[in-house]
């Protein structure tokens, strides 16, 4: 029986700074995870910027969290209810 | 506070350099970064000419980890940025604090594949702990200032800061600003420590397993001071050694793939493992699923991600060691655990009987540490030297003994030797290195030449990659592929042409002489120790096997 590799939803709160989302990408890829869809948001009167990253991975997702979270531009994670996002898987 | 002074992008580098107390860097010039080398001209910072780029980081990390502060590497563009990344790697994966600066093509020429640009920014995401580009001048100082917080604060480790040439030349507008005080504050979690302090009251079998953080967070007394009240049982990993006195009464020496017999069997049977600061690296876990069966774990560490990436802890307690660990300590009633830990010391203490007239590395590595001053510094490449110094000399304080620990680089010993005798001018410097090794970094017997520094090396040659032909006999049927380096150059003749006075000993009877020959020398020397290529090191863990199934002499193999 096939099983899903289960899914996660990443909201990141980061500086706006020209190399985070490559910062966030290698450290994600690394860490053993797949990004399954990325959204990032700016806003010209503030200096961070918002993403939303779903990745799926056998590993634990508050792993790659904690990983993240060392990144010096990253202001705040949170990881999604997840619910809906294994329903679509 | 503020300085008036009309600053380029390049003075004002050395001018905070010198802020944040910096007067040695290691580097080397090239086009991009000229207006920076042509500022040095005039600084009272002192520039170590290295022979190659990763010379000079691995220098800045001999000179971060003996003198406990940060180490500054240079490097042009293109080429000379890259060649710092392995030692950039090297730092990261031992979390080691260097600010690497790198010169950049002008801003009007990036991103056109301009002569020796390299997106080193790019290449630097997975070996930094962060790495900047200053685009504004006005930015440079505040970015250094940064360099340097992020570089010490929490687990510490590489930074770069990659600095177009026009903007070392551009005049800076704003006044030199004072140092920012404050370091990162880091949370101290102790809310887990009532749980710590449970699990600790019932363990009857304890071990205390210390890691390379202990130094790193300057808890070196608080560790001596927790091990004098609760007479635990400890064991070290490689990059931890030297925190723990090795006259320690319930002392274990090194667990893991190399580790001593007696450190993997307790570990194996212990009920407590006390982990500080460190993170259950595979080459000391063997099989994970099988290391410290039947142990709970009590996890202190500065990093929240170290905390179950690869063991469950029953409690973790983050934070600053200095103030969590003594918050743990107690007297223990733990004798018959304390005679059993006696009991396996004893029985597989180090046998240096060898037979035969042939030198036995071991001994000699022992023999060197026993006859060294008490706070020299001893420096390892990679390979089978490395696991003897780490199994049989004896180190005093885990600044003492720099070693590759996470990345495991061929290379590391010679420049990182440089980086401490240049920080400890006063101390003997002991750089213990293969034939293989050596050769990676030889081009820095140069810079040991041209500033005339004392550093004994101890070159154990067996003629081979020995343990890869180690690991090839073992586990590859014998197939000896590229192991051989029997056309090795005549050392000797090779260091005599850096100046450097040397010696080659074939047989145990010219050990003794020799070394009291090379530590009596007031100068550089390099020792070439001869030793049976088919020597190998015992015990050994083989890969993916627990701890309590090591391999322990070429009979049991067979």
């Amino acid at each position: 029986m096939h099983t899903a590799t289960p899914e996660h939803t990443l909201r990141i709160s980061a500086a706006q700074q020209a190399t985070v989302l490559e910062r966030i990408l290698q450290v994600t890829r690394y860490r053993g995870f797949q990004v399954n869809g990325i959204n990032m948001f700016t806003e010209q009167s503030s200096d961070a910027v918002d993403i939303e990253m779903t990745v799926s991975s056998e590993h634990p997702v508050s792993q790659l969290q904690l990983q993240l979270s060392k990144l010096f531009d990253i202001k705040t994670i949170e990881i999604q209810d997840t619910a809906s996002a294994q329903c679509r898987a | 506070m503020t300085t008036e002074h009309t600053h380029t992008g390049a003075t004002m580098l050395l001018n905070v350099l010198q802020q944040h107390g910096v007067k040695h860097v290691f580097g080397y010039p090239g086009g991009a970064i000229m207006p920076i080398y042509d500022a040095l001209y005039d600084s009272e910072v002192q520039h170590f000419l290295c022979r190659h780029e990763q010379g000079a980081a691995f220098s800045a990390v001999g000179y971060a980890r003996a003198a406990k502060q940060v180490g500054v590497c240079f490097a042009t563009s293109g080429p000379g940025a890259t060649n710092l990344i392995t030692g950039l790697a090297d730092a990261y994966a031992d979390s080691i604090p260097v600010v690497a600066i790198t010169g950049q093509v002008a801003t009007s020429a990036m991103g056109s594949d301009a002569f020796q640009e390299v997106d080193i920014i790019g290449l630097s995401l997975a070996c930094t702990k962060h790495c900047f580009q200053v685009r504004d001048v006005n930015e440079l100082a505040s970015i250094l200032h940064q360099a340097f917080d992020i570089a010490l604060s929490g687990r510490q480790g590489p930074v770069l800061v990659d600095i177009p040439k026009d903007i070392q030349l551009a005049a800076v507008t704003k006044t030199l600003e004072a140092v920012p005080t404050s370091v990162m504050p880091v949370s101290n979690e102790p809310a887990n420590m009532g749980a710590a302090l449970a699990l600790l009251s019932q363990a009857q079998k304890p071990i205390l397993y210390v890691g390379g953080g202990v130094g790193m967070a300057n808890a070196v007394p608080e560790l001596h001071e927790f091990l004098a009240q609760t007479q635990m049982p400890s064991v070290s990993t490689l990059k931890g050694l030297g925190t723990v006195p090795s006259d320690n009464e319930y002392y274990l020496g090194m667990l893991g793939m190399h580790g001593t017999k007696a450190a993997n069997l307790a570990v194996q049977e212990c009920d407590l493992l006390i982990a500080v600061g460190a993170r259950f690296d595979d080459r000391v876990t063997g099989k994970l699923a099988e290391f410290a069966p039947h142990a709970k774990v009590v996890h202190f560490d500065i990093d929240v991600a170290e905390v179950g990436k690869r063991r469950v802890a029953n409690a973790a307690v983050l934070g600053e060691l200095k103030v969590n660990l003594p918050a743990l300590a107690m007297p223990l009633s733990i004798e018959p655990w304390q005679q059993k830990c006696q009991h396996l010391k004893d029985s597989f203490a180090w046998d240096y009987n060898h037979p035969g007239e042939g030198i036995y590395a071991p001994k000699v590595l022992h023999e060197i540490s026993q006859k060294m001053p008490a706070n020299s510094v001893v420096t390892t490449d990679v390979g089978q030297h490395q696991m003897w110094a780490a199994q049989h000399m004896a180190i005093n304080g885990p600044e003492n003994f720099l070693t590759s620990g996470g990345l495991g680089t061929m290379g590391f010993g010679l420049p990182a030797a440089i980086g401490a005798q240049v920080s400890r001018p006063t101390d003997t410097v002991v750089a213990v290195s293969g034939d293989g090794s050596l050769m990676m970094n030889v081009q820095e017997l140069a810079t040991i030449k041209r500033f005339q520094l004392p550093i004994k090396i101890v070159l154990i040659d067996n003629s081979k990659l020995g343990m890869v032909r180690q690991w090839q006999d073992l586990f590859f049927n014998g197939r000896l592929s590229e192991t051989d380096l029997s056309d090795n150059p005549d050392f000797v003749m090779l260091a005599n042409a850096f100046d450097i006075k040397a010696k080659q000993i074939t047989t145990k009877a010219e050990v003794s002489s020799a070394i009291d020959e090379m530590l009596a020398h007031n100068g550089p020397y390099l020792l070439q120790v001869k030793i049976d290529e088919a020597d190998n090191v015992w015990p050994l863990v083989p890969p993916e096997t627990a701890n309590d199934k090591m391999i322990e002499t070429q009979d049991k193999v067979n």
